[in-house]
């Protein structure tokens, strides 16, 4: 995934749309910050999240932190070896370290999501 | 919520109430109020200082540790919690516990990674006062395969040590850019975890009201907007 190409949530989670089908993970900014990861929670598979709301949650320097669904919709996959080898989310934030795949409901909500330059903008006034 | 409860909204800047709790709660009651304050912080953006105590021995579950099976059998018997935050277990008894639920327009909420340093010196400064040298342990390459059990056998560049005996521990649960940190501070060693020395054991007695007092005045110029953080 081309990190230009995505669309983000001010919660640092990234977005691409193929189709119905949205693949979501954490941007390398919120990696970065996190640190340390040590434990990752996964949804469920066939799980319905509305957009803005806790899908997972991850570990990292005894901080537990709330991930985010950036759009609505179905839980289709989930990136399980992910779990056992969070490496995976340091090394390749927005390709092998996807979190997990939605059946989307409402495909116009990404609009309401910032662009590469406007997520970059954003990342830039919390460092 | 306010049973027990002495408010001493005087001590603080007005941007972070004050729960001074001389009353001490069973567990579950404990982290129900430490899960309020952090839902108020995101709801109604308002940031809480918290010092409690616990009734009995109790252990509490970091949010990953969620197989009671891996309990010591030594703490059968004991009530068991979950925290809303990561690390490892803790034997809640002869201390004093804080949180700090900071809302997203808090100036530190921003910075998650630094509270525990910002909080922890602030407690060393207190114990220094108490004639308790203490200090921060320092930079330690963190090894997931050091992962052991209970929180205050694990080893952290933010922990607070006497020597090389750990004495106060912090963990944190981050939500829509609020933050929830709270941290024991082992007042005296536990029947039932003997191998941790508090305070007491190391030479300084205290009590729950002056210790909880000095460390408000101490975080309380924290709570101010215009503070730089350089402590």
């Amino acid at each position: 995934m081309d990190p230009a190409s995505l669309r983000y949530a001010e919660s640092h989670e990234w977005v691409a749309l193929d189709g119905d089908v949205a693949t979501i993970g954490i941007s390398k900014f919120a990696v970065d910050a996190l640190t340390d990861l040590v434990y990752l929670e996964l949804p469920d598979v066939g799980t319905i999240f509305d957009a803005a709301t806790v899908f997972g949650v991850v570990e990292s320097v005894k901080a537990a932190s709330d991930l985010y669904s950036p759009i609505s919709g179905e839980v289709i996959e989930v990136n399980e070896p992910l779990a056992d080898d969070l490496g995976l989310l340091s090394d390749e934030p927005f390709t092998g370290g996807w979190i997990m795949k939605l059946k989307v409901s409402d495909a116009s909500q990404l609009e309401s999501l910032m662009d590469h330059a406007a997520y970059s903008a954003h990342c830039e006034s919390q460092s | 919520m306010r049973r027990g409860v002495a408010a001493m909204s005087d001590v603080m800047n007005p941007d972070w109430e004050l729960l001074l709790e001389s009353v001490a709660r069973p567990g579950h009651e404990n982290m129900a109020i430490d899960e309020q304050l952090l839902h108020r912080a995101v709801a109604d953006s308002v940031s809480t200082l918290r010092f409690y105590q616990w009734d009995q021995p109790t252990v509490s579950l970091g949010y990953f540790q969620k197989d009671h099976d891996s309990i010591p059998e030594r703490f059968a018997g004991l009530p068991v919690v979950s925290r809303l935050s990561g690390g490892g277990a803790i034997l809640h008894d002869r201390e004093l516990t804080y949180s700090l639920a900071l809302a997203k327009s808090d100036p530190w909420a921003s910075d998650p990674s630094r509270l525990y340093s910002l909080v922890h010196n602030e407690i060393i400064g207190a114990f220094a006062e108490l004639g308790l040298k203490s200090q921060l342990r320092g930079d330690v390459a963190a090894d997931p395969a050091m992962q052991t059990f209970l929180c205050f056998s694990r080893v952290d560049a933010n922990d607070i040590v006497v020597g090389s005996q750990k004495i106060v521990g912090s963990a944190q649960r981050r939500r829509k850019g609020c933050v929830l940190q709270h941290g024991s501070i082992l007042m005296q060693a536990s029947r039932v975890a003997p191998e941790f020395p508090g305070m007491s054991e190391l030479g300084v007695k205290t009590t729950f009201d002056d210790l909880a007092g000095c460390l408000a005045e101490r975080l309380a110029h924290l709570a101010s907007p215009s503070n730089d953080g350089d402590v």
